[in-house]
């Protein structure tokens, strides 16, 4: 969070100063080989169990990324318990298998393509429950709306409240959804803690959004590792990656996975709250 | 113990070889003055024909020289002014302050001018570059406010990773390897907005020099520079001073006696007003800066001279709810000491402090995080002039440091947040040097030196060790040391040797060369190209080794036409062990396990740089061009790879040139060239988690477009203004005269439209290119009184 004001106050400044003068420009980049991204989350919610494999495309291409078929994907847990991975009828390259994860288990994936094996093992945590949420108006953000105009009516907060151990060390990962859909401005925010300068009681700490009366919000809270924590720090520098002048030097994210692969194998314990803002 | 033994035997040597002289000697010594201003000169030579042998003023003004009894004709000469010959007898110890003319500005048609000096060729100096401050204040500047830096920026063997920035890079060395002396205090960061000014005011500054090679053994804790930046003692004889007001900044000084020609003060204040001006056209632009420079002297007699000087600088921004501010604030007393007419010493006592802060006023989120570091140097320097062949200079330093990097305090009923303190950090850092400058026959000078220097982190800290400290994943901590306050935690003794000699070839031409090591026991905690105002430093200790560089050069050096015009050509080659790096990804800010992200490797640089320079007539200015390689290798970076330093540019070529018209009138332009600087693109993306992520593979694989911007400016001096006694001027400045649309940065972003919304799918992504400024003009009133 810190760490953000300080990127965005550098970038605000910038775009201050630049004032328009951007421009996109096309040269031309390396072709690489394609590598393999798995995209991997074990819950302690009885439900099928994710694990997607994909490959990295060039970076001037649109659309989604090609899918691998046909890999070997296999989950097991430190009490020697297998789970089988089956790929997804209808979606390639989606592979799953109904289980829960049970809190302090540690999990190993083992996924073999065309050959090539990609392993990655992580711990299921507990969680942090969310005590509650509650709503309130956000009397600046109405008087600015009025201000603007603007009648969409989303001048309502989501207020958090928790009590964080102090005694532990925890990372967290969070997701809101609004009316179902994932709300994380367009998939350029992750929203990750650690809990070193965190106090124990978290007393209304609002939501990502402003919201309008008859909102359905709901908040997941997921247990993650160090790595985790890391991986989704990385993602978001990356994401506001300025470029290397100011920020640091664009680089890949640190991950779990062996043999080069991309993305992150995740095990997580998920806590989740709703409320429906004037309800 | 073996090594140092080598070292001070061979040095004895030198110094035997000379004190074979026993005839009747006198000294005559004094200081150098503007006969205007009562300022003190330095490096003004002050040369006898006699024995075709001379010395230089020292940085406080003072010259000493000992001579056989005898009728002498001396010559003092020094650029801008009008040369003095005077004529002595000495038959015993003779006490001379000589005061120097200004050359008058108002030209005349045929401009017949004294024998120039021809110190480019005759000065031991080697890879130095004096910066002209007159110069620098008629040239273009950003937004019309003259920056030191910037010219500094230009000078050979100096690259920049682009304009807005106050940071530089010498001779392969990153931004963090300068040591920015104000007064003979560290600044910490010379910015202002991020780096679009320096912190330095042109008002108040006397003299600058840059050091990218044969810095004398009186200098040492950086790995590539020196930059040595003195202000006016102000004016001794009149109550004087000059204001401005520019486009995005203000600034008022004022200097006269307090006691004639005993005591004297500057004072000056500056403030940028882009907020007040944007504030009454109904904009918000919270955003300011304000320094203020005072030094007041007492100058009782020749024998002892006091000084206080002092900085303070801050830049604030404000939101709705929360700000960032940072600042320096240095302060330097010096007293000047004559034991003897041959004998000089100086004690310096400075303090140097950088502190930030930022804070949030929210009853949930609230939060003040600040972070701050603190110096104090004592140091004692003394020259002996021991005849003029010989200039002894020795000395000691002692400095105590404490870093704070970190502080985070909840505000607000309902934070969040905990109180958390990072460990401080403590350190002790000592230094003894001797050096000679020696005249060995009327061609060939040399001179030598050697720096002990002793550097030590101390408590009161509680140091971690790690099973591995290289691991950012998983931390594992197994042993707390605790060390009580001084207790040493860790101790780095080093040699530092340094080395010029020159050998003239004739009257205009000279060869040079010059070895130097240097060690830097500080660390800037940066893993960005360009230096941050939030950017911590740390001492060497358990996990970091003294960053160590050694130097070559060397050099020919010519002057034409009378020496109307200076060239140099120099060549180097350096190389850097143990510079600071870090991680990939490293958590730079507020990271309990800080450590765990250095990473230190070697770094090697060579280059060819270029200088032309024009002193004097109408037209003045240099001309520069500097082709010069970087490469670094770190573990744990670019997969282990060597990679091109990220300020690294093959060519750079930059002119600055003023051209007086009339008493009236003066142009001024810059002309700079720069080949790109490398960056790290995308090669590739892919999805996780609906984020659509980059895919890097190689560090600084790219390079960013070529970098030229043309600035032209015109100042009209007015007319003196005999009844009021105050003269005005105004320049016009025109930046980036054909608008070019330089690089700044290139990074990679979802394709979006013009208002910033995601075009399509969020699927594809598109590379921006920034640029910071357009064509600017930029205007200022200047007046002097």
């Amino acid at each position: 969070m810190l760490k953000q004001l300080i990127y965005i106050s550098v970038i605000s400044w910038l775009l201050v100063a630049c004032n328009n003068l951007e421009q996109t420009v096309t040269p031309d980049l390396n072709q690489i080989e394609a590598k393999i991204v798995i995209e991997g989350l074990i819950t302690n919610e009885l439900k099928a169990q994710k694990v997607i494999i994909s490959k990295t495309a060039g970076f001037y291409t649109s659309g989604s990324t090609e899918k691998v078929s046909d890999a070997d994907v296999i989950v097991e847990d430190s009490d020697g318990n297998l789970f089988t991975f089956e790929e997804d009828t209808e979606t390639p390259g989606l592979y799953t298998a109904e289980f829960a994860g049970v809190i302090g288990k540690t999990y190993s994936l083992t996924v073999n393509v065309d050959g090539e094996l990609y392993e990655a093992s992580e711990e299921m945590f507990r969680v942090t429950t969310i005590d509650s949420l509650t709503w309130e108006i956000d009397e600046d953000e109405k008087k600015d709306l009025e201000e603007d105009d603007d009648d969409s009516g989303e001048f309502y907060d989501v207020l958090l409240f928790t009590k964080e151990p102090q005694e532990t060390e925890d990372y967290y990962l969070f997701k809101f959804y609004r009316n179902g859909d994932i709300d994380n401005e367009d998939n350029q925010e992750v929203y990750y803690s650690d809990d070193a300068i965190l106090d124990e009681a978290i007393e209304g700490l609002e939501a990502v959004s402003f919201y309008a009366l008859n909102d359905s919000i709901t908040v997941e809270a997921y247990s993650i590792t160090r790595q985790a924590y890391l991986f989704y720090s990385d993602m978001q520098l990356l994401l506001d990656n300025d470029g290397g002048i100011y920020g640091p030097i664009p680089a890949n994210l640190r991950n779990n996975l062996s043999n080069d692969a991309l993305g992150y194998f995740q095990v997580s314990a998920v806590d989740r709250e709703s409320i429906i803002v004037g309800k | 113990m073996c090594q140092i033994n080598k070292y001070f035997l061979s040095l004895s040597f030198l110094f035997i070889s000379f004190y074979a002289f026993s005839q009747q000697s006198y000294t005559i010594s004094g200081y150098v003055k503007d006969a205007g201003t009562g300022e003190e000169l330095l490096g003004v030579t002050v040369y006898v024909e006699e024995i075709k042998n001379g010395v230089v003023s020292n940085p406080y003004g003072f010259y000493s020289l000992t001579l056989k009894e005898g009728e002498y004709n001396i010559t003092l000469s020094f650029i801008g002014y009008e040369t003095l010959k005077k004529q002595i007898t000495l038959n015993e110890n003779l006490s001379l302050n000589l005061e120097l003319t200004e050359s008058s500005t108002e030209l005349e048609e045929v401009v017949v001018e004294a024998e120039q000096e021809d110190h480019n060729v005759q000065d031991l100096s080697i890879g130095k570059s004096e910066i002209n401050i007159v110069q620098v204040k008629n040239l273009p500047a950003l937004f019309g406010e003259p920056d030191i830096i910037k010219t500094v920026q230009m000078q050979p063997g100096v690259l920049t990773a682009g304009e807005g920035t106050s940071a530089f890079f010498v001779r392969g060395g990153s931004a963090d390897q300068n040591m920015i002396l104000l007064d003979e205090a560290p600044v910490y960061d010379p910015s202002h907005f991020f780096g679009l000014f320096s912190v330095f005011n042109a008002d108040v500054i006397k003299s600058s020099e840059l050091y990218r090679g044969g810095i004398p053994a009186q200098y040492g804790g950086r790995l590539s520079s020196l930059l040595d930046i003195r202000t006016k003692d102000g004016n001794a004889n009149k109550l004087s001073g000059a204001g401005s007001i520019g486009l995005l900044a203000s600034k008022f000084m004022l200097e006269g006696p307090i006691a004639k020609n005993k005591s004297s003060f500057i004072v000056s204040a500056r403030r940028s007003y882009a907020d007040v001006v944007a504030k009454a056209v109904g904009q918000n632009i919270p955003v300011y800066f304000y320094d203020f420079n005072g030094k007041i002297n007492w100058k009782p007699n020749n024998k002892n001279r006091f000084f206080l000087a002092a900085y303070l600088g801050r830049d604030v921004i404000n939101f709705n709810d929360g700000g960032i501010g940072w600042g320096n604030k240095t302060t330097t007393f010096r007293w000047n000491h004559l034991f003897n007419e041959r004998l000089f010493s100086n004690t310096t006592f400075a303090f140097s402090d950088f502190d930030y802060k930022l804070f949030l006023d929210d009853d949930v989120q609230g939060f003040e995080w600040t972070a701050n570091m603190q110096e104090a140097t004592l140091k004692k320097d003394l020259t002996f002039f021991l005849n003029p062949s010989n200039e002894i200079s020795f000395g000691a330093s002692a400095t105590y440091r404490r870093f704070s990097p970190g502080r985070i305090e909840p505000k607000g009923e309902h934070s969040i947040f905990a109180r958390v303190q990072l460990d401080k950090q403590y350190a002790m850092d000592y230094a003894l040097y001797l050096g000679n400058t020696q005249k060995i026959s009327d061609r060939f000078s040399l001179q030598y030196g050697l720096r002990y220097s002793i550097f030590q982190s101390v408590g009161d800290q509680e140091v971690k060790i790690y099973e591995d400290p290289t691991d950012n994943v998983n931390i594992n901590i197994v042993e707390i040391r605790k060390y009580d306050q001084f207790e040493p935690i860790k101790t780095f003794h080093n040699l530092e040797p340094r080395f010029s000699a020159r050998y003239t070839l004739n009257e205009s031409s000279s060869l040079k060369a010059s070895y130097q090591r240097m060690v830097q026991n500080i660390h800037l905690i940066a893993n960005s190209t360009v230096p941050i105002p939030f950017n911590t430093w740390a001492p060497s200790g358990t996990y970091l080794e003294p960053q160590k560089a050694d130097q070559v050069a060397i050099g020919y050096f010519r002057n034409f036409e009378n020496n109307t015009y200076e060239f140099s050509v120099e060549t180097y080659y350096k190389e850097m062990n143990n510079v600071t790096d870090f991680a990939d990804n490293a958590q730079v800010f507020f990271n309990e396990d800080l450590p765990t992200e250095y990473r230190q490797g070697t770094s090697d640089s060579y280059g060819v740089e270029f200088n032309l320079k024009k002193n004097e007539g109408r037209l003045t200015g240099f001309a520069s061009y500097t082709w010069s390689k970087t490469n670094r290798e770190v573990p744990d970076v670019n997969n282990n790879q060597p990679f091109l330093a990220n300020y690294d540019r093959r060519h750079s070529f930059n002119l600055a040139a003023t051209y007086q018209l009339n008493q009236y009138y003066t142009f001024g332009a810059n002309f700079v060239y720069y080949t790109g600087r490398p960056i790290t693109l995308p090669t590739g993306r892919y999805e996780f988690d609906g984020y659509n992520m980059d895919l890097i593979s190689e560090r600084n694989g790219y390079k960013l477009e070529d970098f030229h911007r043309l600035d032209l400016s015109v100042t009209k001096e007015g007319k003196k203004n005999n009844s009021r006694k105050w003269k005005t001027s105004q320049s016009l400045g025109i930046y980036n005269v054909y608008n070019r649309r330089n690089p700044f940065t290139i990074y990679s972003r979802t394709k979006q439209d013009d208002d910033g919304e995601i075009i399509g799918d969020g699927s594809e992504k598109e590379l921006r290119k920034v640029s910071l400024f357009p064509i600017l003009l930029s205007y200022a009133w200047r007046v002097r009184f």
